[in-house]
């Protein structure tokens, strides 16, 4: 590894391991306990986490993904120095926000001032730069004509949106947020990603633990998984995805913790990318307007040659209610000889009577014939789409209304 | 790195203290004088016990004021060290989503308690000037003596603190231990009552210590503190008492601050 390459590094995991004790004590009989008070106790040894290994970069978005007990936020608490590993070593290089919550000490007692002083003091920052910062924090979390309340007064919200602020001060240049997004209102949310859209263009790490598998996709750049404390993927966002939905969704767990090739050389064909278009221009992560022609562009890269490979996609909304399924078998609408090597671009077009919403695009590719199912790329893309006027329901295809009084009839 | 931490925990420790002090009184109609009133409280049933119905003050000089002083000292010590025992645990939620320096916790507790004692030595000093006591220069030696009676008890809160996370009996032991110290201390019993062979024990104690110079120098220079003509090993043996425990409590809270996120 080069000398550059070396010092991008500012997490650095190396072989960590961590086993808690836990003592089982039979309190069978008062009496028992009475008889043998210094009776021996069993211990389990839980293994949370097993030789551990990984680095992050400079900038990147680092997503850490797994069930509940699998080691996820022990790992987080051990980068943080919470816990101390028993093997094995965690090196950070700069600044580490010490925490894994949001708001940790605050105390409902005391008024919202009080508060960001004893957080500020725990996320330590000193008494003077507090006092510096304030004024932004509060204007940050919008909590200006509250700050004199008793905390216990704030809602849920105004609390998060506190701790967030103050978060933001500790100007850590490596965060470590455990499933801290997905809180606040709309407005709220998204001025918090864009927070750390900034932070990751100014050269931020974010270590990022989480269930919410499109969160992952949207800021990680990278991410692994863990599975009983041990890393059984590691890599491509995507593809962690994609395993991570083998192993919960489709129970298939040999499959999901096979060793991850980074080209997938025994599949015959990969989705590479799936982009969104309106009127044939991609649109990003912007909303597509409703009323022109939605687009949906996959690139699919081929390991092996194929003949006329179909190429599916399907929309669903939130719930995952499927809305639009199609593919270019049923158009007839061949894409060919595939050499190995190559990328075939698929292009499915449509008026977009979508109301106003959030959808997500799955990606399929499939022999010919209709032959075996390749691959298939859950939410592999997701978008919002735009309207002059809110309607509720699924679809606004361009209603048109007239009103006649047919008749009157004379009372 | 360490001096950041320094500063960190010094910070802290204000705060929390502070804020911890603020809690307390919250929301009581007569606020923080509840941290004077109840060592008057304490001193005046004591007071009733010992002295108008048990008469251990007989032909003692101002009684009222030396037994009310001692309470004082003592209560600062017994509430720090008690608050102290269980501080981590009651505070596991932070301990276990963040980190910074441990220490800060029982230290906290100890702020706390410093500045009740603050109010409680104003409100005995004024005392002392109108129930005859009257200001000295001597009374300039009671900074020392009160720095000494916190390091003490730091010493000993730190010790107890590390020591519960692990083993919670010793939160029922030092409910014992205290009250036994407070029987074993010259707070309610003059020196003089004290068997002749027992007084070297007895005040080898840090605490016997701080209270009898305490006394000392608050209330009269011209009484002795009762070691005077006791071997010197008794002399020296308080200071050395408190400097070991305080260090031995940094030591063992130090090597179980570590782990301790794993235990609460």
């Amino acid at each position: 590894m080069s000398a550059a390459a070396t010092d991008d590094i500012v997490i650095k995991v190396d072989a960590v391991s961590k086993s808690f004790r836990i003592p089982h004590v039979e309190y069978s009989s008062l009496r028992g306990r009475v008889l043998h008070p210094f009776a021996k106790t069993t211990v389990e040894e839980f293994d949370a986490l097993e030789d551990v290994s990984f680095e992050v970069r400079r900038g990147e978005f680092f997503g850490i993904v797994g069930r509940n007990g699998s080691g996820k936020s022990t790992l987080l608490k051990t980068i943080a120095g919470i816990y101390k590993p028993d093997s094995g070593s965690v090196t950070v290089k700069g600044t580490l926000a010490p925490f894994i919550e949001l708001g940790v000490g605050f105390n409902p007692e005391l008024s919202g001032r009080d508060n960001v002083f004893i957080n500020g003091a725990l996320l330590g920052l000193s008494t003077s730069r507090i006092k510096e910062r304030y004024d932004d924090i509060v204007e940050f979390a919008e909590l200006e004509r509250f700050m004199d309340l008793k905390l216990r007064n704030f809602s849920s919200g105004m609390q998060v949106r506190l701790a967030f602020a103050i978060a933001l001060e500790a100007g850590a240049d490596i965060l470590l947020t455990d499933e801290v997004l997905a809180v606040g209102d709309e407005n709220f949310q998204r001025k918090c990603f864009d927070v750390f859209r900034e932070r990751k263009a100014a050269g931020s790490t974010i270590l990022f633990v989480t269930h919410d598998m499109s969160a992952v996709l949207d800021f990680c750049d990278r991410s692994m998984m863990l599975q009983h404390g041990k890393v059984v993927a590691m890599g491509d966002t995507r593809e962690v995805v994609r395993r991570y939905h083998q192993l919960n969704v489709h129970k298939d767990e040999a499959a999901a913790t096979a060793p991850m090739a980074t080209a997938q050389p025994d599949t015959p064909a990969h989705v590479e990318h799936v982009e969104l278009l309106a009127d044939g221009e991609p649109i990003g992560k912007s909303p597509a307007p409703q009323g022109t022609r939605l687009g949906i562009r996959v690139r699919t890269q081929f390991h092996e040659t194929m003949v006329d490979p179909i190429v599916g996609v399907v929309v669903t909304d939130r719930l995952g209610k499927q809305l639009v399924i199609t593919n270019n078998w049923w158009v007839r609408e061949d894409a060919g000889t595939c050499e190995a090597g190559s990328t075939l671009v698929t292009t499915f077009e449509f008026d977009n009577v979508l109301c106003a919403n959030e959808y997500y695009v799955h990606a399929e590719i499939a022999e010919a014939g209709p032959g075996t199912v390749i691959e298939t790329r859950r939410e592999a893309a997701r978008f919002n789409v735009s309207a002059p006027i809110e309607t509720y329901g699924v679809f606004d295809p361009a209603v048109t209304v007239s009103n006649v009084i047919a008749e009157t009839v004379s009372p | 790195m360490a001096s950041k931490s320094l500063r960190q925990t010094v910070t802290l420790t204000g705060i929390l203290a502070r804020s911890e002090f603020k809690l307390r009184y919250a929301g009581s109609a007569l606020g923080f004088l509840w941290s004077v009133a109840k060592p008057l409280a304490l001193f005046g049933i004591l007071y009733f016990a010992f002295d108008y119905i048990l008469g251990f003050g007989n032909g003692i000089d101002r009684y009222p004021l030396q037994l009310l002083l001692a309470i004082v000292l003592w209560t600062f010590f017994s509430e720090t060290t008690l608050a102290s025992t269980s501080v981590l645990v009651a505070r596991a939620d932070m301990i276990r989503k963040i980190s910074f320096p441990r220490i800060v916790l029982p230290l906290s507790v100890g702020g706390t308690a410093i500045l009740a004692m603050l109010f409680n030595l104003l409100a005995v000093l004024v005392i002392c000037i109108i129930g005859g006591a009257p200001p000295t220069l001597s009374w300039l030696w009671l900074p020392l003596i009160i720095f000494e009676l916190i390091i003490f008890t730091i010493g000993v809160s730190l010790t107890l603190a590390a020591l519960f996370v692990r083993f919670r009996d010793v939160g029922q032991i030092w409910d014992l231990g205290a009250q036994l110290l407070f029987y074993a201390t010259p707070i309610i019993y003059p020196v003089s009552l004290i068997p002749e062979h027992l007084r070297g024990l007895v005040l080898a104690n840090p605490l016997a210590q701080i209270i009898q110079d305490a006394r000392l120098v608050v209330i009269d220079p011209t009484t002795g503190t009762g070691r005077e003509d006791l071997s010197t090993l008794v002399q020296v043996a308080p200071f050395a008492i408190t400097v070991i425990v305080f260090a031995l409590g940094l030591w063992i809270f130090n090597r179980a601050a570590d782990r301790v996120a794993e235990f609460v």
